[in-house]
């Protein structure tokens, strides 16, 4: 049942979570400081981008999450079970999507848009190497939208990338364009 | 001051391109001459103007602001679409403001990161065995007169470049990032640029402040204490060099930092504690002409990214080593 949390913090941290399952989200946050931590070191590695949360004392806001259930068991505990035996239906209709972590479906997606490419054998610089047909990938498919976990975590990496490039690639401080862009729905 | 100088600096720009256009034999030469003009004018020149971009399935349309003064350059980026984010360079200094993470991020500025590409274009030749250089047509982009340089990839390790630069000042008005093939794989275009004579102070200032923000600052550890790093790439495409090699902190952890390029294209290698938490960016992922590739070496995640084609982060994340271990 843990790894069904993880996937729904990952998922609520994207903003990807149904409002539906929030409160049984809240509560197992609450009782489970691995998952308090879980959800402090999502947003340590997003160094807060793409958050949609504010930044607050994370190892605050669990506190406070706990002590705001505790204040109102009533109210949300009657929800939460029912919600929670939903899902246990839920699950083998969603089957392989759930099971799945979420870095797993967004590589999924990718190997989608990728196209075997008939070109030319590159050269490497190590003599005696050449690319196994299953490397030599294009990357066609352009327009495939960008998962916005990815997108998130991609993004704290470009940021130091980017610094190089702008001073030394042909484009210069446009290259910053990635990190400062976000995808629709994601403000 | 900024008035005084800038007649100085166009000067400069023109004693520096003349001669080179004047001697070309090709238009090899011709397109390294336009390119060179480029990037002293992406420099020396104050500018104002709007481009919009698509990849990886969206657009976004941004203003830039640029202002060069004795002192340095300064710079606003500011994304029109989407949240409003904005990029400010000062003096080698980068922020960027987060508003709809309520953040914001400095980067220090760093020592020998003002290597200027021209440099490289007019010293190494190394760069024509990787690239082919040529002039393509003329155009009209943004209202005003295009020349088109072309930089072609020879092999399907990197990418080139299609670009459209203005006759007057040699600015950069549009750009296609292209594979080997000469597929197109990225467009950006200004719709708006103006060259002025200088940028008024608050054109420059950002639209927020972020005070109220949390505020992260990423640490370059000490040159004193800065190790050589022992983790090496073993099989790179021709051409590429290890250009940087850092360790930084972010937040509570170490992360090596190390920089290939092959003087246009450049990937970026990050190594840093793995976290034990399945939320790393394992195998291929990309963003739009951006790949990158994620890897588990040992209790270290591995990450490689650039603007290059998936084989070449795959074989880099690969061939990964450490030295003496």
């Amino acid at each position: 049942m843990k790894d069904q949390y993880s996937e729904e913090l990952s998922a609520w941290v994207d903003g990807e979570l149904d409002e539906a399952e929030i409160p049984a989200l809240l509560d197992r946050l609450a009782a489970d400081p691995e998952l308090q931590a879980r959800w402090s070191r999502y947003h340590l590695i997003g160094d807060a981008l793409d958050d949609h949360l504010p930044p607050l004392d994370l190892s605050g806001f669990a506190g406070r999450v706990r002590r705001a259930v505790e204040a109102e068991p009533t109210v949300l505990a009657p929800g939460r079970v029912r919600l929670r035996r939903a899902r246990q239906w839920l699950k083998p209709v969603a089957g392989m999507a759930m099971a799945a972590s979420v870095s797993t479906l967004a590589i999924l997606a990718l190997q989608n848009h990728y196209q075997e490419r008939p070109g030319a054998v590159p050269t490497v610089a190590e003599a005696g190497h050449s690319l196994p047909p299953s490397v030599t990938l294009a990357s066609d498919d352009n327009e495939a939208p960008v998962p916005a976990d990815v997108r998130r975590r991609l993004n704290v990496y470009l940021v130091d990338h980017s610094e190089y490039t702008s001073m030394n690639g042909l484009q210069g401080s446009l290259s910053f364009r990635r990190i400062a862009t976000t995808g629709a729905g994601e403000r | 001051m900024l008035r005084r100088l800038r007649p100085l600096l166009l000067g400069m720009l023109c004693v520096a391109a003349l001669p080179a256009v004047a001697q070309a034999e090709g238009s090899d030469a011709q397109a390294r001459a336009w390119l060179d003009r480029m990037i002293t004018a992406r420099h020396a020149l104050n500018y104002d103007g709007t481009f919009v971009f698509q990849y990886g399935g969206q657009m976004g349309a941004m203003r830039i602001v640029h202002g060069a003064a004795a002192d340095g350059e300064r710079e606003r980026l500011v994304a029109l679409t989407g949240a409003a984010r904005e990029i400010l360079r000062n003096h080698g200094q980068t922020t960027c403001i987060l508003p709809d993470a309520r953040s914001v991020m400095v980067e220090p500025a760093r020592a020998g990161g003002q290597t200027l590409p021209h440099e490289i274009l007019s010293s190494a030749d190394g760069l024509d065995k990787h690239y082919t250089f040529g002039l393509g047509g003329q155009d009209r982009v943004v209202g005003r007169e295009a020349q088109i340089v072309t930089v072609l990839p020879r092999d399907a390790y990197r990418y080139g470049y299609r670009l459209w630069l203005d006759k007057q000042h040699a600015l950069m008005l549009k750009s296609e990032l292209v594979d080997e093939r000469g597929r197109t794989l990225e467009t950006l275009m200004f719709t708006a640029l103006k060259v002025l004579d200088h940028v008024p102070n608050d054109a420059l200032h950002p639209a927020i402040s972020g005070q109220e923000f949390s505020w992260h600052h990423k640490a370059l550890q000490p040159e004193s204490a800065k190790p050589s790093s022992r983790w090496r790439v073993t099989r790179l495409p021709v051409g590429f060099v290890l250009r940087v090699a850092e360790e930084q902190k972010r937040d509570e952890h170490d992360v090596e930092h190390l920089v290939y390029s092959d003087g246009l294209a450049s990937v970026s290698v990050f190594i840093e504690p793995a976290d034990h938490d399945e939320d790393e960016l394992l195998g291929p992922s990309r963003l739009g002409a951006v790949h990158a590739f994620g890897r588990r070496i040992g209790k270290r995640q591995v990450l490689v990214v650039g603007e290059v084609p998936a084989a070449t982060v795959e074989m880099m994340a690969k061939s990964l080593q450490a030295a003496g271990g």
